[in-house]
């Protein structure tokens, strides 16, 4: 009913819209524009402004009414009439806004949304000429709000939307009124800043330049720019957005609309996230290392060498002796082609996405229960679930957009549970339940959940549904809960919550679910008939794998021992493919120490620092003969590299990505290549011209044409993209799998050490990026207990040691970590270089902290 | 017509005992409740309150049998939200009514609630408002005492809990309609909205009869009495409860002592600060009466029974700046109309009235006049509208004289 | 309430706890209604109370205890003008400036009392024992001019009157409140009689005030 298609009529013109929805959004949606300032189609409607009056002639029942109304507030009905242009909504209108004008500051030339200003532009439009006003303009005092959104208050017209935002979206509530009358001020409250990841939304939503880009101000006039649009590439959410350049060099991002993933917002990491392509790491030309430095080299000699070292190593060693690690930094093209490059040119196998051993237990756990990779559930299914199993996933940390489509359900009356160590934190006042076990002991919790389900009356049914029915029946809530350390009522309570009859479920797994987490994550999704979504790191991690950077996978996701898949390969290709599977990058370690392995490729990623087992990778780097890094950005990994290549940010190139919900996006080149960057999959091109053995695919749509053949559901996008983007979803079915849990690990006494990935210390591109450094600086979390027990306080710096290793953290006091339990950013710990081998650890490592030094009060977010 | 003269609402009020349970019993009391509760069917007390013609006393004189029939039955809990904000500025009523009388409107609360099937009732009561509050709590505490409030009242099976109510802990925000209260009210539930006044007349309609109450009044559709909160210059200011339609000659002159002074009457606000002045002239010419209809009839509005008299001494551009700088102040500020336009109107007239007039400050002040009007969310900004442009519109010679003169011809009789 | 107030932090101010009896209290309140919120405004009264003002302080811990936040406090704070950032004095002199009292004297009266008490409207005095502050309609039109100190109503206030008021508090001395009150008489016609010969010497009185003070 609610989607019911009905139409009426504005000035004379037929709108088509769906039963109830606002007026003025259909109007808008048929181009017909009526004046407004507080409607926001993603907000609640108020109906403040009073811009959008319009005129109902006949409200479809033949009589008109008396008053006029807000087209934002009046729900469209079959046979209305209306106008917009009456005497006295014209009328009306100019009233509205001479009386917004009445306190706006004339500062039209000096402010940053000059050009882009609804108030400018609707004043231009729907307002009165003149001026009659003579009194003093309304002066707020100054404050500030953060180091992205800059206030100038005076310019507020109370559209409230940034108050909306920030209550009914961000959760955080930080913005709202004041005072009433004439003096009503929006702002917030005396100088707490605006500390929120998604805040930077405030300054798009605004429709006058009350708040602006305080990283973008004053640096460009919008009439200068271009902009590409386009899916943002800084995590795998892949929320749409907008470049913004002026002549060659990127200005500023700010939020494009994609209903199905993003709604019309970003997070701060993607809004600011560019930054990392004008940044000094950047590497603008291929490096050769002579005498054991990096020295500047031209292509034709770089790709020289690196065809002379591994030509060499082929000829006495085989195509098993290189492999390479990478492509999910990359564009499905470039994936692709790295793909054909190892398995056509090297004929190795041994080529693998997954560098992080996370996304390897992830990705394993799913095609060990649906036999595929990804596209069990979608994101516009989250923000609609009425249930949401959260496992080892804090998305505000970690895919903020996430977070949103959580609070969206939540606010629609879905039970959320989280299996988290920590009880994180989603700025729900309820509907959040929280199960924390000790650290590795996810997949326990999460197998007292199923069990409680089944006692609920939850029955596993399909492929594998005998033999996990069976584990639940001989399981044993309270052991099971009374070794994670949860409480058996509590998980009873979720399972309750979780299953309200007939539910859609939503099974949300982060970067906490590894593992055995992972594979039992698989078995609740099919138990409660839910849709499931792992969330990774790498933005294209999911279209890395389906065009084949797997070691035993070809593109399309068909297994290397399926000899027609083979056979599809070879005549894309021309070569053939060997059918033993390579390795991954979990024995690529052992293989390169063990001189099995002797030539490494790393294309777009850097296990010497993101890897957590850090010195044992960095041990097989050293033993490595020969490391190419293939990278845009300097990282850890160089120092080990013989050749580097430089490559292009996500920014400046062409192609298509696949996002954590298997949709595919196109990717439109914001600003041409810094420096002598060139898109991978040219590269890869010209190294096999190089090695003498020239792929077939050495132009983008001849590449695209062999990821069509081989990769049959990509058909359709890689030939025409619609602009929200295709999602390839594929059948919800699966197979338990009963594993046996691990025993469970003693009790660990002394403090526990967990890392956990922030994405805005994610990664060499994240840590270049200098507007992210205004993020909150990576710090050491603790219990309130104890940080009091080692007598550090908020911002103090504490010592952290572990294995052997010490560094220096400051420390931020947080009540969601249990007494015991330390929490520190992976990603930074790893630019650091510190080599902490923690996160490997189950359970976390034991780590010794202690007060070093009352540091100044960190600032957070300020 | 002759009119009858009667007290209802104000009976008791020379009783200082009436406003304690015995006292109130002693009086009378609690036997409407007593009559109906288990006894009569709900929709024939809606049905009885009807026929009385009672119309709102808080401002709108909405007819309450009418308002309570919106509310749908099916819909559960359902609330009562009694208004003791007594805002508007020259209205003095519900607060003495809830201090010299509070169970009186504790029995009016339980026979609206009977008849609408409400459980819960709210009694708001500003913030401001120290004895009012303190007065209903003990009334409250008193009635819960004796089984005339809480589970199964007096034995009847009906049950009702009233509760003094500071609001829901928000800002001051008028909502959206729709939807109505009716359906979508305090606390998202459906709601009725009375005012303490209206209310405090259910237990004697119950008693007396729908007919002894509509006998009471000018016409049947303006019945009973209303409470007359006279203030300014009359000799005797105060409260009167006199039936709807009495003059407000018969109001001023043969009730409230007439003019302070013997000064003339220079004009008078019949429905507290919102409701357009209304010249001598008119009030003498006219025979203004001073029920819903005529009031209406004659451009301005019974509204919430604040009778503002000013004589001869008074300023009009000084009373309109007076009320214009109340409405300023009132206005929520959601609202761009009202929010600007409140502060905006003000300004132009408190400066018109110090001397600082411009010229084209009265046609501005004119032109603002009809955009403040049925473009918001509330009446509010309406009646900010009502209040200047009948002050412009009818004393338009005396603002003209003070932008010409550079300052009040009367002298600024009474400087804030 | 200014613009964009910042509010007074004193050493002192930097923690609110409700006492237990007033925590208590506050639970009681919150019981009654269906929202917890809507305990808010009674829990500022509360605070207010115990600590003289609602204080940043009071405000985030409200917010804390509410769930919500502390600009939502601030918020409703700023929007009830009998909710105070700062502290008032002992004696809190609430001055109704609207029409009704404005015709009876009402500025001259708020005049008087700031000359008496050596102390302007919006201010506290030095000693802390009195504020006075121009108020809206405070509901009391009808006994106009009306003031309000603390929670009493004083009604047909001439300068002399409020002269002996002021003396009285001064010396600490309890005054009774004069209006409606239940003890009162009410204000019908009946009452207003007798009261009117009162009045119109008020009036009187005030008028002079003004001429001696304009
Ligand atoms: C701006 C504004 C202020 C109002 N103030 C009051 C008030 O102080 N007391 C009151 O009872 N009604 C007031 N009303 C009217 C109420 O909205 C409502 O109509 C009334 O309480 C309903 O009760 P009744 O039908 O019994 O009159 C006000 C309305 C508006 C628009
Ligand atoms: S008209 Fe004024 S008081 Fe009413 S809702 Fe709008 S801004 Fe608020
Ligand atoms: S857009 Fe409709 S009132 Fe603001």
């Amino acid at each position: 009913m609610a989607d019911q298609e009905i139409t009426f009529t504005l000035n004379g013109e037929a709108v088509a819209a769906k039963k109830g929805e606002p007026v003025l959004e259909a109007a808008l949606r048929r181009g017909l524009h009526i004046p407004h300032f507080c409607y926001h189609s993603y907000l609640s409607v108020v109906g403040q402004c009073r811009a959008c009056l319009v005129d109902v002639l006949d409200a479809g029942n033949g009589k008109p009414v008396p008053k006029l109304q807000p087209a934002c507030a009046t729900p469209a009905i079959q046979g209305m009439v209306i106008s917009t242009v009456s005497p006295r909504v014209k009328e009306a209108q100019e009233g509205v806004f001479e009386f917004l004008l009445k306190n706006h500051p004339l500062d039209c030339p000096v402010c940053d949304q000059g050009g882009e200003c609804p108030l400018q532009d609707q004043t231009m439009a729907y307002a009165k000429a003149v001026s009659r006003t003579h009194e003093l303009r309304r002066i707020y005092p100054r404050k500030e709000l953060s180091a992205y959104v800059k206030p100038e208050m005076n310019r507020c017209v109370h559209c409230t939307r940034c108050i909306r935002f920030t209550h009914e979206i961000d959760g955080g509530g930080e913005f709202g009124w004041a005072s009433r009358g004439d003096r009503t001020e929006v702002g917030i409250f005396e100088d707490l800043p605006l500390t929120s990841i998604v805040s930077g939304n405030v300054i798009d939503i605004c429709p006058v330049g009350a708040l602006t880009d305080n990283k973008y101000r004053f640096t460009a006039r919008v009439w200068e720019m271009a902009h590409a649009e386009g899916p943002c590439t800084l995590c795998s959410v892949g929320c749409r957005q907008r470049v913004w350049r002026a002549g060659d060099e990127l200005k500023r991002v700010t939020a494009g609309e994609n209903p199905a993933v993003n709604d019309a917002w970003i997070c701060d990491v993607g809004r600011y996230g560019w930054s990392g392509v004008h940044a000094g790491e950047r590497i603008l030309r291929p490096l050769i290392r002579r005498e054991g430095r990096l020295q500047p080299a031209s292509w034709p000699e770089a790709l020289g060498h690196i065809a002379r070292r591994l030509g060499a190593i082929l000829r006495e060693s085989g195509g098993g002796a290189v492999a390479g690690l990478g492509g999910a930094w990359a564009t499905n093209e470039s994936a692709f082609q790295f793909g054909a490059f190892f398995r056509e040119v090297l004929g190795s196998n041994s080529v693998d996405c997954r560098v992080h051993p996370r996304d390897l237990a992830q990705t394993e756990a799913q095609l060990a229960a649906f036999g595929a990779v990804g596209g069990q559930g979608s994101i516009a299914g989250l923000g609609r679930a009425k249930g949401i199993l959260l496992v080892g996933s804090d998305p505000f940390e970690e895919h903020p957009i996430l977070a949103l489509q959580v609070r969206k359900a939540a606010r629609g009356g879905a039970a959320v549970v989280s299996v988290h160590p920590r009880r994180i934190d989603l700025r729900l006042h309820s509907g959040l339940r929280h199960l924390c076990p000790l650290p590795g002991e996810e997949a326990r919790a999460l197998r007292a959940l199923a069990k409680a389900l089944a006692e609920a009356g939850a029955a596993p049914s399909g492929e594998g549904a005998e033999g996990y029915a069976h584990a639940l029946a001989s399981a044993d809530l309270d052991a099971l809960c009374r070794e994670a350390d949860i409480d058996p009522r509590e998980a009873r309570e979720a399972a309750r919550a979780l299953r309200p009859e007939g539910a859609e479920v939503v099974v949300l797994a982060g970067p906490g679910a590894q593992a055995e987490a992972a594979a039992e994550a698989a078995n609740l999704a099919l138990l409660l008939r839910a849709e499931l979504l792992f969330a990774s790191t790498g933005p294209n991690l999911q279209g890395a794998l389906d065009m084949g950077l797997h070691p035993a996978l070809l593109p399309g996701g068909r297994p290397l021992g399926d000899a027609a898949a083979r056979e599809a390969c070879q005549g894309a290709w021309g070569g053939p493919v060997g059918a033993a599977p390579g390795l991954s990058s979990a024995q690529v370690w052992d293989a390169l120490n063990e001189r099995r392995v002797r030539a490494l490729y790393l294309f777009g990623c850097d296990p010497a620092a993101e890897h957590p087992e850090g010195a044992r990778v960095r041990r097989a780097l050293e033993a490595a003969e020969f490391v190419v890094l293939h990278a845009s950005h300097a990282n850890a990994s160089l120092d080990y590299a013989e050749v580097v290549l430089p490559a292009p940010t996500l920014y400046e190139e062409e192609g298509s990505v696949t996002n954590l919900e298997r949709r595919v996006q196109r990717l439109r080149r914001a600003v041409k290549p810094l420096g002598e960057a060139r898109e991978p999959w040219r590269a890869f091109a010209e190294l096999s011209r190089a090695m003498e053995a020239p792929m077939r695919a050495h132009a983008l749509d001849r590449v695209r044409l062999q990821a069509r053949l081989l990769c049959a559901d990509y058909a359709g996008p890689l030939s025409r993209l619609p602009e929200e983007g295709v999602r390839l979803a594929r059948e919800r079915r699966g197979a338990f799998r009963a594993a046996a849990l691990p025993p469970a690990a003693p009790p660990a006494g002394g403090l526990r050490l967990i890392l956990a990935p922030a994405l805005w210390l994610s990664g060499s591109f994240a840590a270049s990026a200098v507007h992210l450094k205004d993020m909150p600086r990576a710090a050491l979390r603790l219990s309130p207990p104890d940080a009091d027990r080692i007598g550090a306080g908020e911002g103090d710096e504490a010592e952290v040691e572990l294995g052997g290793r010490s560094l220096r953290l400051p420390v931020r006091v947080d009540a969601s970590l249990p007494v015991g339990l330390a929490q520190a950013p992976e990603g930074y710990l790893a630019a650091l270089r510190g080599g902490l081998d923690a996160g490997a650890a189950r359970g976390g490592a034991a780590v010794k902290v202690r007060a070093a030094a009352a540091a100044p009060r960190v600032k957070v977010g300020g | 017509m002759a009119i009858r003269f009667e007290k209802i609402v104000t009976g008791r009020f020379g009783n200082p005992e009436a406003s304690t349970l015995a006292g109130y019993e002693a009086a009378g009391g609690y036997q409407a409740i007593r009559k109906i509760l288990g006894k009569a069917e709900p929709k024939n007390v809606i049905e009885l309150v009807k026929a009385s013609g009672l119309r709102g006393r808080g401002g709108a004189g909405f007819p309450c049998g009418l308002k309570w029939s919106f509310v749908p039955q099916s819909l559960n809990p359902k609330y009562l939200a009694v208004n003791g904000d007594e805002g508007e500025p020259g209205t003095f009523k519900d607060r003495e009514l809830m201090i010299r009388d509070p169970h009186q409107l504790i029995e009016g609360i339980v026979v609206a609630c009977y008849a609408v099937g409400i459980a819960k009732a709210y009694v708001y009561i500003r913030g401001e408002f120290d004895a009012p509050w303190r007065a209903v709590e003990r009334a409250l505490g008193e009635a819960y005492a004796k089984g005339y409030l809480g589970e199964n009242i007096l034995g009847s099976g009906f049950g009702c809990d009233v509760y003094a109510h500071r609001g829901e802990g928000k800002r001051g925000h008028p909502r959206l309609k729709p939807p109505f209260p009716a359906v979508v009210g305090l606390y998202g539930k459906p709601t009725v909205i009375n005012n303490v006044e209206t209310l405090s007349n259910l237990p004697h309609i119950v008693n007396n009869g729908a007919e002894w109450f509509a006998g009471i009044g000018i016409d049947e559709k303006n019945t009973g009495t209303r409470m007359y909160c006279v203030s300014g210059h009359a000799a005797r200011p105060g409260l009167y409860e006199l039936p709807l339609g009495l003059t407000c000659e018969e109001l001023i002159y043969e009730h409230a002592g007439g003019m302070r002074n013997g000064k003339a009457l220079k004009a008078v606000i019949p429905g507290g600060a919102s409701a357009p002045v209304l010249t001598a002239q008119e009030v003498r010419e006219g025979k203004v009466r001073m029920d819903f209809d005529s009031l209406a009839k004659a451009g301005s509005m019974g509204g919430s029974g604040g009778v503002i008299v000013m004589d001869e001494t008074a300023c009009m551009v000084q009373a309109a700046g007076r009320l214009a700088r109340f409405f300023e102040h009132e206005s929520c500020g959601q609202c761009s109309v009202c929010r600007e336009g409140t502060g905006w109107v003000s300004e132009i007239i408190n400066r018109v009235e110090a001397g600082r007039g411009r010229a084209d400050d009265l046609a501005t002040l004119a032109s603002i006049d009809p955009n403040m009007r049925g473009n918001t969310i509330c009446v509010l900004s309406d009646a900010c509208a009502m209040m200047f442009g009948a002050f412009l519109k009818k004393f338009h010679r005396e603002f003209e004289a003070h932008v010409e003169q550079g300052r009040c011809p009367l002298g600024s009789p009474y400087p804030a | 309430m200014a613009l964009g107030a910042r509010f007074p932090h004193s050493p002192g101010e930097e923690r609110f706890e409700f006492t237990p009896e007033n925590r208590a209290e506050l639970g009681r309140i919150m019981a009654k209604y269906p929202a917890r919120r809507s305990a808010l405004i009674p829990a500022l009264q509360l605070a207010q109370k115990q600590a003289g003002a609602v204080t940043s302080a009071v405000m985030q811990h409200l917010a804390a205890i509410f769930g919500i936040s502390p600009m939502d406090v601030w918020g409703v704070v700023s929007f009830y003008s009998m909710l105070k950032t700062r502290p008032v004095g002992k004696h809190h002199v609430m001055v109704c400036d609207n029409l009704s009292c404005a015709l009876l004297g009402a500025g001259s009266l708020l005049r008087h009392l700031e000359q008496r008490l050596g102390c302007r409207a919006g201010h506290t005095r030095a000693d802390g024992k009195f504020s006075v502050e121009r108020v809206e309609c405070l509901g009391a039109c009808g006994g106009a001019p009306c003031l309000q100190i603390n929670e009493d109503y004083f009604e047909r206030v001439t300068p002399a009157m409020a002269d002996e008021i002021v003396a009285a508090l001064e010396k600490g001395e309890p005054v009774a409140p004069v209006g409606a009150d239940e003890a009162a008489p009410p204000r019908d016609g009946a009452g207003a009689a007798q009261e009117s010969a009162a009045q119109e010497s008020a009036a009187q009185e005030s008028a002079a005030q003004e001429k001696a003070a304009g």
